[in-house]
């Protein structure tokens, strides 16, 4: 059990710009340096393509558990708080799995129609006690960092927006900066560009006070293990974006 | 307070044949409560008790008389902690004597009940992991393989639970009940248990004066015992 507060990493930005795999990345360089320690994968992308590139398999996911809560709810009355968060403890747990020193959760989709606050504050509350018995949680969020925020926990300590080179993509992170300091959801964030065409220079983006962390170019072996279906594990260490991932880490002191 | 003796009676029944083991708890030292909620993974874990599709039955049954619960004690059917090496079915059934003057009536005496209940979400012997569902009336116990060295066995928990039972002041004496035989016959006791469940859902809807269609609620059956037995129980009551 982490004797500390873990470090929790969110990573952002728009779609396609390979904020998954700079997510399993970061978990599998975190799990190979640290053997003895606790790693946490959490999926908040309604695509759940983390579990596939970790090579593991779910089968129940936070949303699940937050659907048949309000069902059962609803029609067996009300239970008290205390049993609603053991109710939440006993399912997650079976929601959670665990390969080695890394574990993982899946948030799901997103939920449909309805506000049930009340329910995803429980969820949430569990999966912040489950949190601080890891040293590092990596979450794959989508593009909205609000919904990390809203669905799996208040507050991170690294913020990590990627982005391509592309004007949209920069245009979005920095969106998302300025949206998550004005929810005071971070300790610090800082940006990876990935997909950097050879020959381009890129090495001064326009992103204010948001530091790029790491410039990583196009990655051919990133390209066939997303082509084979293979997980992150299989990835040369040579591979650009594996030295890149590396790079990001050292730059936050995690490794 | 006769509500609950029909369970009393049906464990009565059960144990007669099982004739359980009487754990020591006096001379055991007092075992760690984390005191918050702790988490043992897979990898750090020896077995888990209830698990999967294993019987993890809970229950309480609360009771005025000394002839159920005569004293603070452990019973245990089946293998101890240390002598388990796999997963096991489970069960644990609290039967608590209360001072019924204590209890209070009407939703006082369904509030105090509800608090007994809660005992077990507020502690977290180290190393014993429980994972209770409320809306599927399991409870089930990771072990931790770094406790079991230690010396973790039912007799430490047990004292705990009774401890935490205690803390609640009408609480006069505890009798905790741990099985893990593979041959108990966890559906029986289940069906005699759930009956407790039911008749504190009863209490709850009569002592409310809920307005409902009693034709149509599936604790006619149990409200209408219940109900019997309250009179008899509280006469000061609505």
């Amino acid at each position: 059990m982490a004797a500390n507060k873990p470090a929790i990493i969110a990573l952002a930005g728009k779609g396609g710009v390979g904020k998954t795999s700079l997510s399993a990345l970061f978990v599998r360089i975190l799990s190979e340096t640290y053997t003895d320690k606790k790693i946490l994968a959490i999926d908040a992308d309604p695509a759940i393509g983390l579990s596939t590139a970790l090579g593991i398999e779910i089968f129940s996911t936070v949303d699940d558990i937050r659907k048949s809560f309000i069902s059962t709810v609803e029609e067996e009355n009300t239970k008290a708080a205390v049993e609603l968060l053991g109710e939440a403890k006993f399912q997650m747990l079976d929601a959670l799995i665990e390969k080695d020193n890394i574990s993982f959760l899946a948030i799901g989709r997103p939920e449909t129609a309805g506000c049930y606050c009340k329910v995803n504050a429980y969820l949430k509350e569990i999966i912040s006690m489950f949190s601080d018995n890891y040293d590092y949680v990596v979450i794959d969020g989508e593009a909205g960092i609000e919904q990390v925020n809203r669905r799996v926990m208040e507050k991170v300590t690294d913020l990590v927006l990627v982005s391509d080179c592309s004007k949209k993509g920069i245009q979005v992170i920095q969106t998302i900066h300025k949206v998550a300091k004005d929810l005071v959801m971070f300790d610090r964030a800082a940006a990876v560009i990935n997909r950097v065409p050879e020959n381009l220079s890129f090495d001064n983006p326009d992103l204010n006070d948001l530091p790029v962390i790491s410039l990583i170019s196009d990655d051919k072996d990133m390209l066939m293990t997303d082509i084979n279906g293979d997980n992150i594990f299989g990835l040369k260490r040579e591979s650009a974006i594996y030295k890149g991932a590396r790079e990001a880490l050292k730059n936050l002191e995690m490794i | 307070m006769k509500i609950y003796d029909e369970c009393f009676l049906g464990i009565d029944k059960i144990l007669e044949e099982y004739d359980p083991q009487k754990l020591d708890i006096d001379r055991k030292e007092k075992w760690k409560d984390m005191g918050k909620n702790q988490i043992i993974f897979q990898n750090d874990m020896a077995y888990e008790l209830g698990k999967g599709t294993l019987p993890g039955v809970s229950s309480i049954a609360i009771t005025d008389s000394a002839k159920f619960v005569p004293e603070d004690e452990v019973l245990l059917i089946g293998n101890d902690l240390p002598d388990i090496n796999g997963d096991m079915p489970f069960a644990r059934i609290a039967l608590i004597r209360v001072n019924e003057e204590e209890m209070g009536s009407g939703d006082d005496l369904y509030k105090a009940i509800r608090k007994i209940e809660f005992a077990r979400y507020h502690i977290q012997p180290e190393g014993y992991m429980m994972r209770i569902s409320a809306f599927t009336h399991r409870e089930g116990v990771r072990i931790s393989k770094k406790s079991l060295s230690k010396g973790l066995d039912f007799a430490k928990v047990g004292r705990l639970f009774i401890d935490e039972y205690k803390k609640c002041t009408q609480v006069k004496a505890v009798k905790i009940l741990f099985v893990t035989d593979p041959t108990f016959p966890y559906e029986k006791l289940q069906s005699i248990m759930e009956k407790s469940e039911q008749i504190t859902a009863a209490l709850d809807h009569i002592m409310k004066d809920i307005k409902m269609d009693c034709d149509s609620c599936n604790l006619k059956t149990v409200c209408e015992e219940v109900e019997a037995l309250r009179k008899k129980d509280f006469k000061k009551d609505k």
